[in-house]
């Protein structure tokens, strides 16, 4: 890595970076691609389908959601439930294109990681 | 904790951070409905309904907590945030812009008028002109210390950048006494009226007031140990 020049340094850190910081906005944009759904909902379905592994935080989630929104990755409807408003989001053309790039760079991060599998690891010594 | 209190908190913590109109709106109205979902779910579990948003409330975490990650991660999301290097680099140049065409045009203005001035008032806007940049160099500093975008690299940067650059610059007028073409006007390196030493020590000084703002909470839930 030290061997690398500068800009590709700085270019592989940003990218780890924006990785590390899309794994709340990929499991977003996967349950969304399923369902319509609004805030609390992908909140608990987080939760529940990570066993817990992933609780991210409502701090956390409900700005990524309105980035999305804002970048029109993600459509939003408006209702009255019970007398307070609700935000409906569901994944919109751009939105599942982005759903795409995350999930390809998952899969490549996902698949260096199990070439250092333990069993991978012992056989190489 | 009643929701009125809680929504209160959340509320005055959003404008502490800055987070305010349409985007504030919508995180309150998103963190209230989280809210009412869970006691709802409570309440259908079979608990009664105060004890309910009790534990709802300490389920969502504090009300200053909350907003704090919110707030970081808002600024994450920003274009600044996305693009920290980019927008810091552009931000500076700007200052330095800034700084410059303040003096550019607080010294045209004396050229153009220095008939009508008074001596003292004259020297006045002098000290005022040179000073301007460093004041400028200031405020970039504490809006580093507030937001920062680069990190504590970047506001010790701010810092060195704003001690040396903006605190050595100056600006001298001579009048043309003599008639047209004999009076001279320009910026350079500036050793009075405040001396470097104490620009120095202002800039470095608020630095560590900034830096130790920041890190004082740390310190105290880390044990004395600070993070970067």
């Amino acid at each position: 890595m030290l061997d690398m020049p500068l800009s590709s340094r700085y270019k592989a850190r940003m990218r780890n970076k924006l990785f590390i910081d899309g794994v709340p906005e990929l499991l977003l944009l996967r349950l969304l691609a399923q369902n319509e759904m609004y805030g609390y909902e992908l909140v608990a379905k987080i939760h529940s389908m990570s066993d817990g592994a992933f609780s991210f935080g409502e701090g956390c989630i409900y700005p990524i959601l309105h980035r999305l929104v804002g970048d029109r990755g993600l459509s939003v409807r408006k209702e009255t439930v019970s007398g307070r408003p609700r935000r409906y989001y569901r994944l919109t053309a751009k939105g599942n294109k982005r759903l795409s790039q995350l999930e390809e760079s998952w899969d490549k991060v996902s698949a260096g990681i199990s070439k250092f599998g333990k069993d991978s690891i012992h056989a190489t010594a | 904790m009643q929701q009125h209190e809680f929504l209160a908190r959340v509320r005055k913590a959003l404008t502490k951070h800055g987070i305010i109109g349409t985007r504030a709106k919508a995180l309150l109205e998103e963190w209230n409905d989280h809210l009412e979902s869970e006691v709802e779910k409570l309440v259908a579990e079979g608990q009664d309904h105060d004890s309910s948003y009790q534990d709802a409330c300490i389920a969502l975490g504090e009300p200053e907590s909350l907003v704090d990650s919110a707030a970081k991660q808002v600024a994450l999301e920003s274009w600044q945030g996305r693009n920290p290097i980019l927008s810091s680099g552009i931000l500076s140049v700007t200052v330095f812009l800034l700084g410059i065409l303040v003096m550019v045009g607080g010294g045209s203005l004396l050229g153009a008028g220095w008939k009508n001035l008074s001596d003292e008032f004259m020297q006045s806007l002098i000290t005022c002109i040179s000073t301007l940049p460093w004041i400028v160099g200031l405020c970039w500093l504490a809006y580093h210390a507030r937001k920062m975008p680069l990190g504590w690299k970047g506001l010790w940067f701010a810092t060195a950048f704003t001690a040396i650059v903006p605190g050595f610059m100056g600006f001298f007028f001579e009048p043309p006494l003599d008639g047209p073409g004999t009076g001279t006007m320009g910026f350079g390196l500036a050793f009075l009226p405040i001396p470097i030493l104490t620009k120095f020590i202002i800039t470095f000084g608020l630095a560590f007031l900034f830096w130790w703002f920041q890190t004082r909470g740390k310190k105290l839930e880390d044990g004395g140990q600070v993070l970067s």
